[in-house]
């Protein structure tokens, strides 16, 4: 079915196939194979910021109620050049072990902070790009969900900064749960 | 403004800020998080990935006995804000019924008694009616698809669920193509089988 818009100003135009119809009358055929609707495996990707926290926090009472796991995935980001002399005097190797220890005692903090013991959680640490990384990371734990937290940048901000979680959303091969950093606590209840 | 609670001691209150259109209500226990899931949206576009999406939201909303409400937009388009004849009113009328009873007939077909659901149809633009609906009916969280148009057709027109992504007051769940290639492969199937 389509609905457009007609040449006279205001109208619209709906046009509907047979297709439709027929697909309509054939809706009960839908639902006989089983979709195959998991919820075990939650990915949760972590950068231990306020925004990062919220996600967490609304993934957990998630979790509980459809007696999902989680893994919290903290991407440390890599951007050194492997060259020797163009290293500009750092030693990227003890660089990057430094980062990933920080990180993994990090992870080990937030996990001891915010999740109960109702919940099974697993900790992954990964290098690379933040959206490559989550992305390989979902599919390779098969993760069935993903949930995230976006800073919400409208505008100029978010032309030139981009968004993570955006790009995840396209790129994912499970569906991703989007949390906003502020919303719902002024809005609902 | 009928001020409420610590609200009513403030002296010096600049008048309603931003969020004063949804007033902050305080219940009893407040829990830590803002988890809730008892009204779910759903936005389709009633095109054959429609079913799946809805499916997923019922399978969701079953355990966590949330309500579903199923809502379509109809584009306005180019004509937005034009002025309208009693003609083109009355067609607009009759094609939300029409409209309605797809949703009806699909709601039927993919939730199947898994969820309490209810059906709404609005005419506008798309994300700004998601948003609005989704604020008065205080939405705990939206599930759509996206049609993962990449590369230049997306970054000319955008997509829908972006928009929705970037102004939803609440969380928002997005299913891949994947799922949608796999409802569509569904439908070329049955389209056969009715055929023959």
């Amino acid at each position: 079915m389509k609905v457009k818009p007609a040449k006279k100003s205001g109208a619209v135009l709906v046009e509907s196939s047979p297709a439709d119809d027929a697909i309509l009358e054939q809706g009960e055929r839908f639902g006989e194979e089983k979709t195959p609707f998991k919820l075990k495996n939650i990915l949760v990707p972590v950068d231990f910021s306020a925004c990062s926290r919220k996600a967490l926090q609304y993934a957990i009472p998630f979790a509980r109620q459809f007696g999902a796991a989680l893994t919290l995935l903290n991407v440390v980001q890599s951007n050194y050049y492997p060259g020797g002399e163009f290293s500009g005097g750092y030693d990227f190797v003890r660089l990057e072990k430094e980062l990933r220890d920080s990180s993994e005692k990090q992870l080990a903090r937030l996990v001891l902070e915010e999740v109960d013991e109702f919940v099974p959680v697993k900790t992954v640490l990964r290098v690379g790009q933040p959206v490559q990384e989550i992305v390989s990371a979902a599919r390779e734990l098969e993760s069935d969900l993903i949930i995230l937290s976006t800073h919400g940048r409208t505008g100029l901000k978010h032309v030139f900064l981009g968004s993570v979680a955006e790009n995840v959303v396209r790129r994912a091969p499970c569906p991703v749960l989007v949390v906003r950093e502020q919303e719902h606590e002024f809005v609902g209840n | 403004m009928k001020r409420a609670g610590a609200n009513r001691l403030k002296l010096h209150d600049n008048g309603p800020r931003r969020e004063a259109c949804a007033p902050r209500v305080k219940t009893g226990r407040r829990t830590r998080s803002a988890f809730r899931l008892r009204r779910i949206l759903v936005p389709v576009d009633l095109t054959a990935c429609s079913s799946a999406v809805v499916e997923y939201a019922a399978l969701l909303a079953g355990p966590a006995r949330a309500r579903i409400t199923l809502f379509h937009v109809l584009d306005s388009g180019c004509s937005r804000g034009a002025p309208k004849t009693a003609v083109e009113r009355f067609s607009e009328i009759q094609l939300l019924a029409r409209v309605q009873k797809h949703l009806g007939a699909l709601a039927e077909r993919a939730i199947r008694g898994r969820a309490g659901y209810e059906t709404l149809v609005r005419c506008g633009i798309p994300h700004v009616e998601i948003d609005t609906v989704a604020r008065q009916q205080r939405v705990d969280l939206i599930i759509l698809a996206t049609h993962g148009e990449r590369g230049l057709p997306d970054f000319c027109f955008g997509s829908t669920a972006e928009d929705v992504l970037r102004h939803a007051p609440c969380p928002v769940l997005v299913l891949p193509r994947r799922e949608i290639d796999l409802s569509e492969s569904k439908v070329q199937t049955s389209k056969k089988k009715g055929i023959s």
